[in-house]
């Protein structure tokens, strides 16, 4: 376990290390400058500027500077908002962001259970079709369709939720149904493959054979062990979440990380890019391997053998 | 226990013919795996509503284009912002609802009804034989929320007419700029489905190589070829697309490679698992116990049996595409003006999405639809290739 | 003897997509109380889709039972309610599975999964349940059972798991032990450990156990009647020196032609021709007709009844007619009823210890 632990971090530190020279040297790479207003500044404005920034240094000393920052969480200077520091920017975002991506994650994750439960359950009858199609509906519309619809309804024509912006708790309403319907389609359609798959095998009709009433087997024998692979697509939760949120954060106007990476990606600041991207990663990889090391807590088949395949 | 032995003939107790063909014959008929699934594909009503709608969607996004005079970047700026009107459908009454009739109904603020009626028709232009209105509410000072309290009135009236353009017919209206929607959607579908289409197959083809090499030859090259793999799955593909579109400058090429640059990722691996799982399965060591080839083992034992799996996951991959391009393009990182997709149709919709939804509504159909089908297609063809799911 | 099961007129179908398959049609069996009762047949003949009926499993839908009794003491089991069957299930009836690689919850520990059914139906407290857990595990010859009952299934062998699975079935001491082809997935050498283990247990508790098997050396090991099902329908039914010594049914012939023996190395084995019938569309008359060499012309028109062979020994064959040819058994098959009849119906013996092979 120990060992195990130890070489997925390797891989992790590996992973994050890439990354971030991979996002330097292609920054480099970029054409033209960073400052937006380039061509109002006089020459010894500009050379002032570069001076501050470390743009003159030559690019092995640069990107050592980078690397040894990103190391203490430096993230450099924002060369858009008010030259405030990248760290800083995206802490002050982080709350919105996390308080949205927390509220869709739980929402969707619970009702994707649900339904995905009921479908198994109740294969090939009425309420089996209703949830497959809210699946395949959740992962066929894309965010920003499903978004426009709701605030369209609801805050256009009903006129009952706000549209955007980041005030009170019914704020927060649409967006998060918005940015939920992912999770929830994917955990319904895992869900229902592996409670199918478990429903079928061997050790289920073991359990029946033993008298158990019908939810004791569904529950305490079936659906745990259906559940344990659900942990495994998390990950990919994540990332969806993440997607969603640059979009659904833009299309409500809300505070979040994703406005501000969109905003910088559209004003080309790139420092805020590499840090926005570099905070993405990190959140992704520690992710992974939380779910990875949780798998192996969960799952006893793996305990014992170290490692899995 | 033989008591209903009623009066059997004795000519009942002859041997009777039968012969070994017969005996064969009358097991279930052999069908074809590709047949086989064919006939499962055909039971699954959703995902032939599936084929059929892309069928549809990828003949009009070649020949929708061309049923109109107008052209994608033919931009006519005193005709923006026209609403949808077809000819026909305009002047069937009970399909009103569609808006498709070139009217607009637009809701106008004021200090009573009349006032507000005024304003409209000021703004508008309107002379009194040109509109149909409705008192949608009374001025009322004490209504909580501000907004509301002013009176309003609903304003019906034909856009064509009022603005001189009574023989067109843009049939889903015209944007920002004028330009004919019609024509701008089917083009953004087609552009839309030509990168999810390529990208899928440029996925295809390197996972397909990479994964069966891997598998195939095993031992060190898988080992370090796995090793690789496993750092670009710790990267989220959405950091990667970002960067590389950032640097490439958007365009459909720089789109394509971004989203390649990853994605092969999760074909390779699939095609790994299946080739070890086939490569250690008895046909395969018992065609290789006889001599055959390499290059044999590959295209008669492992392609036939590995395609299906290919089949499905590329089905899978073209609608992520589709919907990573649509994506780039609403946040800003998409295709350039005056080319167009549904993404970037979109992403201007939204900018007035209050004042003219119809603008938003039928690219995010079409988009909608594409996804759906793509995905209920690909969900048919798992169910009716994965062997494990027959009975 | 006394009867504990009664079985009579049984009909399951499944319905799937291609068609209804009458997956049983019309099986009736008496089963006595401490005997072994051996169902044989290929696959597909409808001997687990029987015994899955009687413990109330049949998954439905698709699977429906169309018509019959199933009496156990005093009920129609084939009438219960899926709530009333808990009550008998594991208690009364219990099962072994095939595959004890896939049999066991892979995430529960093996005791909590033995003492299930003992809290359940013998309303026994976690200690206690725990304590007679630790028994069953020494019956069914499972060493330091007191440590292994914290582990989980992956840290057994498969013969062990067996044991466990055996160990499971017999918790709550049942009267009728159903085992669907319980050593099929397991090596030759344990295969024998197991049947060795039944038939010890069966001596303990004077259940009676219904032995479903492909493998008529297994048959001859452990069962004292054999019913032989094709296509559904049970074509001879008999004591195992009936059915062994007197087979009476063309299938039966071609199933002991089909069994390799060790005393008759030079014998060829004798394939049946053909495969088994549609079942969404049975053929009119006799089922095994189309593969039948000494088919009737009656075969393929009329489906033949049960004919009295003796008092324990029945078929369903034209060819017991009285207006029938006289039809002797092909000379490979009398061979190895001489075969049995010499070394006293122990063609298993090489089987036992299939490790000499």
């Amino acid at each position: 376990m120990a060992r195990y632990v130890t070489q997925r971090i390797i891989y992790m530190i590996i992973t994050l290390f890439l990354i971030a020279t991979a996002t330097f040297f292609l920054m480099k790479l970029l054409p033209g400058t960073p400052f937006n207003l380039e061509d109002k500044l006089t020459a010894a404005q500009k050379a002032a500027l570069y001076e501050e920034y470390g743009l003159n240094d030559p690019l092995p000393v640069q990107y050592a500077n980078y690397i040894f920052g990103l190391v203490q969480g430096d993230m450099g200077i924002s060369f858009q908002f008010d030259n405030r520091k990248v760290e800083d920017l995206i802490m002050s975002r982080i709350g919105p962001s996390a308080q949205l991506g927390f509220q869709s994650l739980v929402l969707g994750t619970l009702l994707g259970l649900i339904l995905g439960l009921i479908s198994a359950l109740k294969r090939n009858t009425g309420y089996d079709y209703t949830s497959n199609v809210i699946a395949i509906l959740g992962i066929s519309i894309p965010s920003f369709v499903f978004a426009g619809l709701l605030q369209y309804t609801f805050g256009v024509k009903l006129g009952i939720l706000p549209v955007s912006f980041w005030d009170s708790f019914k704020h927060t309403i649409l967006p998060t149904i918005a940015l939920a319907i992912f999770p929830l389609a994917t955990v319904q359609r895992f869900l229902r493959t592996e409670m199918l798959e478990v429903l079928g095998s061997d050790y289920i009709e073991l359990a029946r054979a033993k008298g158990l009433k019908n939810s004791v087997v569904t529950y305490k024998h079936a659906l745990r062990n259906a559940l344990i692979p659900v942990i495994t697509i998390m990950g990919p939760m994540v990332v969806g979440l993440m997607t969603g949120s640059l979009v659904i954060e833009k299309i409500f106007a809300i505070p979040g990380i994703g406005e501000q990476f969109v905003r910088s990606i559209q004003m080309n600041d790139y420092s805020m890019i590499m840090g926005t991207t570099m905070f993405f990663s990190v959140l992704f990889v520690v992710v992974i391997l939380i779910v990875d090391l949780l798998y192996v807590v969960v799952d006893p088949r793996i305990r014992l053998t170290g490692g899995k395949e | 226990m033989a008591k209903k032995d009623k009066e059997l003939s004795k000519d009942l107790f002859q041997p009777a013919e039968v012969s070994a063909d017969k005996s064969e014959e009358l097991g279930r008929p052999e069908i074809s795996y590709w047949k086989d699934s064919w006939n499962r594909l055909k039971k699954n009503k959703a995902a032939i509503a599936g084929l059929i709608t892309l069928i549809f969607i990828s003949f009009m996004a070649i020949f929708g284009p061309m049923m109109n005079e107008y052209d994608f970047d033919q931009a006519d700026y005193d005709a923006k912002n026209l609403p949808p009107r077809v000819p026909g459908i305009e002047n069937i009454e009970w399909l009103d609802w569609l808006g498709m009739n070139g009217e607009r109904t637009v809701e106008v603020l004021g200090a009573s009804p009349e006032d507000a009626l005024n304003r409209g028709k000021e703004a508008f232009e309107l002379t009194d034989d040109q509109f149909t209105y409705e008192v949608v509410r009374e001025y009322d000072p004490d209504r909580p929320d501000p907004d509301k309290r002013w009176a309003a009135v609903a304003i019906t009236f034909n856009d064509y007419e009022i603005r001189g353009y009574e023989d067109d017919y843009f049939w889903f209206g015209t944007d920002a700029l004028g330009r004919d929607l019609w024509t701008r959607v089917w083009n953004g579908t087609r552009i839309s489905l030509y990168i999810g289409i390529l990208a899928a197959a440029i996925d295809m083809l390197i996972g397909v190589a990479y994964g069966g090499i891997s598998a195939y030859y095993g031992g060190r090259v898988d080992n370090y070829m796995q090793r690789f793999i496993e750092i670009l799955v710790g990267i989220p593909n959405l950091v990667v697309v970002i960067l590389m579109i950032i640097v490439l400058d958007p365009g459909l090429i720089a789109i394509t490679i971004a989203l390649t640059i990853t994605g092969w990722v999760g074909m390779a691996r699939i095609v790994r698992g299946q080739v070890l799982k086939l490569k250690g399965q008895e046909f395969v060591l018992a065609s290789r116990t006889l001599g055959a080839s390499d290059s044999r083992i590959i295209a008669r034992h492992l392609i036939p049996n590995v395609t299906g799996i290919i089949l499905i996951q590329t089905m899978f991959t073209i609608p992520s595409a589709i919907f990573f391009e649509a994506f780039l393009s609403f946040i800003g990182l998409g295709l350039q003006p005056p080319l167009a997709s549904l993404g970037t149709l979109i992403d201007d919709a939204f900018k007035s999405l209050q004042v003219y939804p119809y603008m938003l509504v039928y690219p995010a159909i079409i988009i909608s639809l594409l996804m759906i089908g793509f995905n209920v297609l690909a969900d048919g063809l798992r169910d009716a290739l994965d062997p494990k799911m027959r009975e | 003897m006394e009867k504990v099961l009664e079985v009579k007129d049984l009909t399951v179908s499944f319905d799937t997509y291609g068609g209804k398959v009458q997956a049983v049609r019309g099986v009736s069996f008496d089963l006595y109380k401490g005997e072994t009762l051996a169902i044989v047949g290929e696959s597909g003949s409808g001997k687990s889709v029987t015994t899955k009926s009687l413990m109330g499993l049949i998954p439905s839908p698709p699977g429906r039972i169309e018509k019959g009794e199933i009496n156990f003491e005093g009920k129609n089991l084939a009438k219960l309610s899926d709530s009333e069957m808990t009550k008998i299930r594991g208690k009364d009836i219990s099962m072994i599975f095939q595959d004890p690689m896939t049999s066991l919850n892979p995430t529960m520990k093996i005791g909590n999964q033995i003492m299930e059914g003992l809290i359940k139906h013998q309303k026994m407290n976690r200690a206690d349940a725990k304590k007679r857990a630790i028994e069953l595990l020494e019956l069914v010859g499972i060493p330091k059972a007191s440590e292994r009952i914290n582990q989980y299934p992956h840290q057994f062998s498969g013969g062990m798991r067996q044991r466990v699975v055996i160990a499971i079935s017999l918790a709550c001491n049942p009267k009728i032990l159903i085992a669907d082809e319980p050593t099929t997935a397991l090596d030759v050498t344990i295969q024998a450990q197991i049947l060795d283990l039944m038939k010890d247990l069966q001596q303990k508790t004077e259940a009676s156990i219904i032995f479903i098997t492909h493998d008529l050396g297994v048959v001859a090991n452990v069962a004292d009647r054999v019913a032989v099902m094709y296509a559904g329908k049970i074509v001879e039914i008999g004591t195992v020196d009936d059915v062994f010594y007197n087979p009476k049914h063309p299938y039966t012939w071609g199933l002991l032609g089909s069994m390799p023996t060790l005393d008759s190395t030079e014998e060829e084995l004798v394939a049946i021709p053909g495969s088994p019938p549609d079942l969404i569309n049975p053929p009119k008359g006799d089922a095994f007709a189309p593969r039948n060499p000494y088919a009737l012309k009656i075969d393929l028109e009329q489906e033949p009844p049960m004919f009295k062979v003796s008092d324990t020994h029945y078929a369903a064959t034209w060819l017991l007619h009285e207006n029938a040819p006289k039809v002797e058994p092909p000379e490979s098959v009398k061979r190895r009823m001489k075969g049995f009849a010499k070394t006293g119906a122990a063609p298993a013996a090489g089987d036992k210890k299939g490790d000499e092979s």
